[in-house]
């Protein structure tokens, strides 16, 4: 109590409540400036990726439709071609990143149950610890591993099956190394959601004489299925923003769709490093284009996979 | 209902047969982990070391001339493949490779009375004339100039052949010496640089962005869109953020600081966007922690929110955003797609924050692009990273559970 | 049992549009510079495809961009592949193949047996006032007399022979030393530490301008030598054209061409730095040894598209 009737004082009181206001001030600034930064990316790079569409300080313009349905990227002399095209980029991307499901989701689902319920506790927080170091492997690391493990391995497979390869550079090479770098997120994820399942569930049905696997498999996992698919959501949006591994094992093809696991690709990610230290003038703003595009695919498949999930969910809830 | 013997061990069976698919399929992600690290200690661990984290990436050249005359040596000891004698100059040259896998020539053995043990380096004239220096041991060797031009060897002719285009001469004229660079000590330093710098911007706004929503703020509608942008940057794909970087914050450092393209300093203020959502994350987590009664004393005692802020409040909330600031640096160590763009990729030994340079991770890119990829120099620079990166983790699980220990 | 179903069903799919759609290993996988690039003007005038000079819908479907490293990186590992290079970077991973049953090697082009050769070309900058206040002091006066004496430099036997042994070519027998002439550049004796060189230009040059810049730092003071290769056609452009403000990412101070520079790329001082010539490479196991132009043609227009076409 001495302290209060030290220091208070009119003066004192003023001074304080002048110094909570500045103070305030300064931590709403900063909330603020945080906050904008989303917009300011959303602008700049709307504003930065029309312009090679629109703009008048090019010499020629780029069609838009046939930007976003071309099937090649021819760069013409450096500077003036209109032939870019991301139409089949696009649609390898998708390609790239569906197949890399096909690897992690079972992988991922089944780590997370075996973590979750299955191993005993020293094993479980080994492997805890393995998925949260494998998850902070930066992506680089997975790029040179890609390319100097699993790029001659595929090689080595596609000589045998008789088929060509340019070096082991190819589509299922990035889709292998894709996949690798999801399997941390959706592990996680999906070892979560089957922990929080409600006890209940687990007992009843091993109470009405179903052996722990047959539970775990049949009741357990389509419970924890909206947390799963959230994880696989979360994996997605990692899956098509990546971009350094991408662009070192996947060859960097420059036109057509590819559907032969062999043959080289390209995503969206790759094009735009590709060739970025020496780039001017339209070749380099277009690239900002092409970010447009990777984040409007990104935002779709986020919505159509959400409205995906609301719909299996409910199909469930009857 | 009963269940039969025979079906009972079917099922269990079945059972075991599905645990082991289970089983295998767990496994592969410990398989991953492993042989990442196998592949990358076998590839680049020879090549880690002191000198590799010290050395120039620039080859530096120095022109010395002989100042004897060749002379008849003999050598007593046995050469090896790779190894071979020049009797007229009494020196062993060595085919070897250096750190990005060329073939170079090495001298590994000047003999006593070898006349290249009296040399002077021809770019450094004083007025006594030339300064005489020593050749290091195992020095590359890039041509040999002898009799005025009469004869020349380079190390592309291999050692064998420069010894015997060395014999046939009297005296070296000039002989270029290399100092091996490939050294990736300027890379360290614009990565330690960039930790410093982006840490700078980004903890006061993040911390004091985070103290704003947790403490003042009202639980408004403006709060929660606020929050919700916040939240937005943590689903943006690394390379977005090279885009922001390259579109916004170089043409705003060149205009204000007057740098001419990428610069460390774009390179920070892009990170700093990108650790803005860790360190908020983290600081709100530490900040929810302390209990809400705290604050009334503090302020029930006369201090004003300032003071409960930052005397109370904050200190208590240190080890979060510690938490926070750790996984922050070691998402800098890890990036590279947002530096290529926001900085650019160019690998330099005079690390000034005005200019471009490169960070270890981009580094490791520039190394395998080009026509041969240095899996070695990738493999060593991917040792230090994930050595750094598991380190950074350990400590900050570490930190979670001091906090998670302390009650209030 | 449902999920293992879907997934081997899955990947029977996968095979079966692999095995229709695939390549069975005979394709060729053609590599070209791009458009930019001197070594693609010459090497299609040779060839006779002027057409593809500056144009790329004329090339066969499928054709890849790339570098001089590149298309090195990509014949060394693709066994496919096909791909032009600048003589003076060849080396042991890859084959050089002979053109019209010429070798290339250094004598052949010298003495003009080898058809594709060509001269390396550099180019320095007209203007140096880079802060545009009308007179050229301090550090833009270093940068130029730097610039000067480097021209002197490649020009002295210790120039050419640095040149020589990053493979350009040269005869080294004519000319002075560096030190019979470094009076003549003071310049050389002060610290440029603080100075940076910027080399631009082609990038089949990149190998001997690095190795000059190595050597030379060490002769002018230690100045920063900084390389951003990026085409013949931005030698001109960062110098003295578009791109040769201080502020642009192209911009250069000693840029090099591998080719001649036409009628629209002028500059006060430029000349003939080495000779080099055009080499067309496959992988190691290719069973190819010498290809005519007409062949080469054929394969960069795509006319011939299988290697067995070509037995």
């Amino acid at each position: 109590m001495a302290m209060i009737s030290k220091y208070v004082t009119k003066e004192s009181i003023r001074r304080k409540n002048l110094q909570d206001k500045i103070v305030k001030n300064i931590f709403f600034s900063s909330t603020i400036l945080s906050a904008s930064f989303i917009i300011l990316i959303v602008i700049f790079i709307l504003v930065k990726g029309i312009a090679p569409f629109v703009s008048s300080k090019y010499i020629s313009n780029v069609n838009l439709f046939d930007f976003l349905t071309g099937i090649k990227w021819l760069d013409g002399a450096t500077g003036i071609s209109t032939d870019y095209g991301v139409g089949f980029l696009i649609i390898n991307t998708i390609i790239v990143v569906l197949i890399s499901l096909l690897i992690s989701i079972p992988v991922s689902i089944l780590t997370g149950l075996f973590i979750a319920k299955i191993a005993p506790k020293r094993v479980r927080e080994i492997f805890r610890t393995v998925v949260e170091l494998l998850a902070s492997i930066p992506s680089i690391i997975y790029g040179v591993f890609g390319l100097g493990v699993i790029a001659p391995v595929i090689m080595n497979i596609a000589e045998v099956l008789g088929f060509q390869s340019s070096g082991g550079l190819s589509l299922i090479t990035t889709s292998i190394v894709l996949g690798m770098m999801t399997i941390p997120t959706i592990t996680v994820i999906s070892e979560n959601s089957i922990r929080s399942v409600d006890k209940i569930l687990e007992e009843g049905s091993l109470a009405l004489g179903a052996s722990p696997t047959q539970t775990q498999l049949k009741v357990l996992i389509p419970a924890a299925k909206s947390g799963i698919f959230a994880g696989i959501i979360l994996g997605i949006g990692r899956a098509l923003g990546e971009a350094t591994a991408v662009s070192m094992v996947s060859g960097n093809r420059f036109s057509g769709l590819v559907f032969n696991p062999f043959d080289t690709t390209s995503t969206l990610t790759s094009r735009m490093l590709l060739g970025i230290k020496e780039t001017t003038g339209i070749d380099y703003d277009i690239r900002f284009s092409v970010g447009l595009v990777l984040m409007l695919v990104i935002i779709l498949a986020n919505i159509i996979l959400k409205v995906i999930m609301k719909k299996v969910g409910n199909l469930d809830d009857n | 209902m009963i269940i039969s013997d025979r079906k009972l061990k079917a099922r269990r069976r079945k059972d075991n047969s599905v645990k082991g698919i289970i089983l295998s399929f767990s496994s592969v992600g410990l398989l991953v982990f492993a042989s990442i690290l196998i592949y990358i200690f076998k590839t680049g661990g020879g090549l880690v070391g002191y000198d590799l984290l010290i050395s120039d990436y620039q080859d530096f050249n120095t022109d010395v001339i002989v100042n004897e005359v060749s002379g008849d040596f003999t050598y007593s000891s046995t050469l090896d493949d790779d190894e071979y004698y020049s009797n007229k100059w009494d020196v062993v040259l060595t085919d070897t490779k250096d750190r990005e896998g060329k073939d170079i020539v090495v001298i590994s053995y000047i003999g006593e009375n070898s006349p290249l043990r009296d040399v002077s380096d021809l770019n450094s004239i004083v007025d006594s004339g030339f300064v005489r220096v020593n050749i290091p041991i195992n020095s590359s060797v890039d041509s040999i100039i002898l009799d005025d031009y009469d004869f020349i060897a380079f190390s592309k002719f291999g050692a064998e052949t420069m010894v015997d285009i060395m014999n046939m001469g009297t005296s070296i004229d000039s002989m270029t010496l290399v100092k091996e660079g490939g050294g990736i000590r300027g890379s360290l330093i614009t990565t330690l640089y960039l930790i410093g710098l982006t840490l700078v911007i980004a903890v006061p706004i993040g911390v004091f962005s985070a103290i704003y929503i947790n403490e003042y703020a009202r639980k408004n509608k403006l709060t929660k869109y606020m929050k919700t942008m916040i939240d937005m940057l943590t689903g943006v794909p690394s390379i977005i953020f090279g885009l922001m970087g390259a579109a916004i914050f170089i043409p705003f450092v060149n205009g204000t600081i007057g740098t001419s393209g990428g610069s460390i300093i774009s390179g920070a203020l892009t990170m700093a966007v990108i650790l803005l959502p860790v360190i908020i994350k983290s600081t709100e987590e530490a900040l929810k922690v302390i209990p809400f009664d705290i604050r009334t004393a503090s302020l029930s005692l006369g201090a004003n929110q300032t003071q409960t802020t930052f005397k109370v409040i904050l200190p208590s909330a240190i080890p979060g955003i510690m938490t926070g600031i750790l996984l922050g640096i070691g998402r800098i160590i890890g990036e590279s797609a947002a530096l290529i763009y926001a900085i650019g990729a160019s690998i330099k030994d005079k690390v000034i924050l005005k200019e471009r340079s490169t960070t270890l991770a981009v580094h490791i890119w520039t190394a395998m692009s080009g026509d041969r990829p240095n899996f070695e120099l990738a493999s060593a620079i991917s040792i230090i990273i994930l050595g750094a990166v598991i380190i950074l983790n350990i400590i900050a699980k570490i930190l979670v559970k001091r906090v998670s220990k302390v009650s209030y | 049992m449902k999920k293992i179903f879907i997934l081997i069903f899955t990947l029977l799919l996968v095979t079966t549009l692999a095995a229709c759609t695939g390549n069975k290993d005979d394709m060729i996988n053609v590599y070209t510079r791009d458009t930019s690039s001197g070594t693609r003007a010459k090497f299609m005038s040779y060839v006779g495809f002027d057409a593809a000079k500056s144009d790329d819908s004329v090339l066969v479907d499928g054709f890849n961009t790339a570098g001089n490293d590149e298309i090195i990186n990509a014949v060394t590992r693709d066994r496919f592949a096909i791909g032009y290079i600048s003589m003076s970077t060849l080396s042991e991973e890859f084959k050089a193949l002979d053109f019209e049953g010429v070798e290339a090697t250094e004598e052949n082009v010298l003495n003009g047996s080898y058809a594709m050769s060509r001269n390396f070309n550099y180019m320095l900058r007209d203007s140096y006032d880079f802060d545009n206040n009308g007179i050229v002091t301090g550090d833009e006066e270093t940068i130029q007399l730097i610039s000067e004496a480097w021209v002197a430099y490649i020009q002295t036997k210790t120039g050419k022979v640095t040149i020589s042994g990053a493979n350009g070519i040269v005869d080294i027998t004519t000319g002075k030393t560096w030190n019979d002439i470094l009076d003549n550049y003071p310049v050389c004796s002060l610290d440029n530490s603080n100075i940076t060189i910027k080399f631009g230009g082609s990038d089949s040059v990149e190998q001997i301008a690095r190795a000059l810049s190595t050597d030379f730092s060490a002769k002018c003071g230690n100045f920063i030598p900084d390389h951003n290769h990026t085409g013949s056609s931005n030698a001109y452009k960062g110098l003295n054209g578009e791109n040769s403000d201080p502020t642009d990412n192209l911009f250069i101070h000693i840029g090099f061409a591998s080719r001649e520079f036409n009628s629209g790329e002028v500059g006060n001082i430029t000349g003939i730095m080495a000779r080099d010539a055009i080499v067309v490479v496959v992988h190691k196991d290719n069973n190819l040894t010498s290809l005519t132009a007409a062949q080469i043609k054929a394969i960069y227009e795509g006319s011939i598209t299988k290697w067995s076409d070509l037995d």
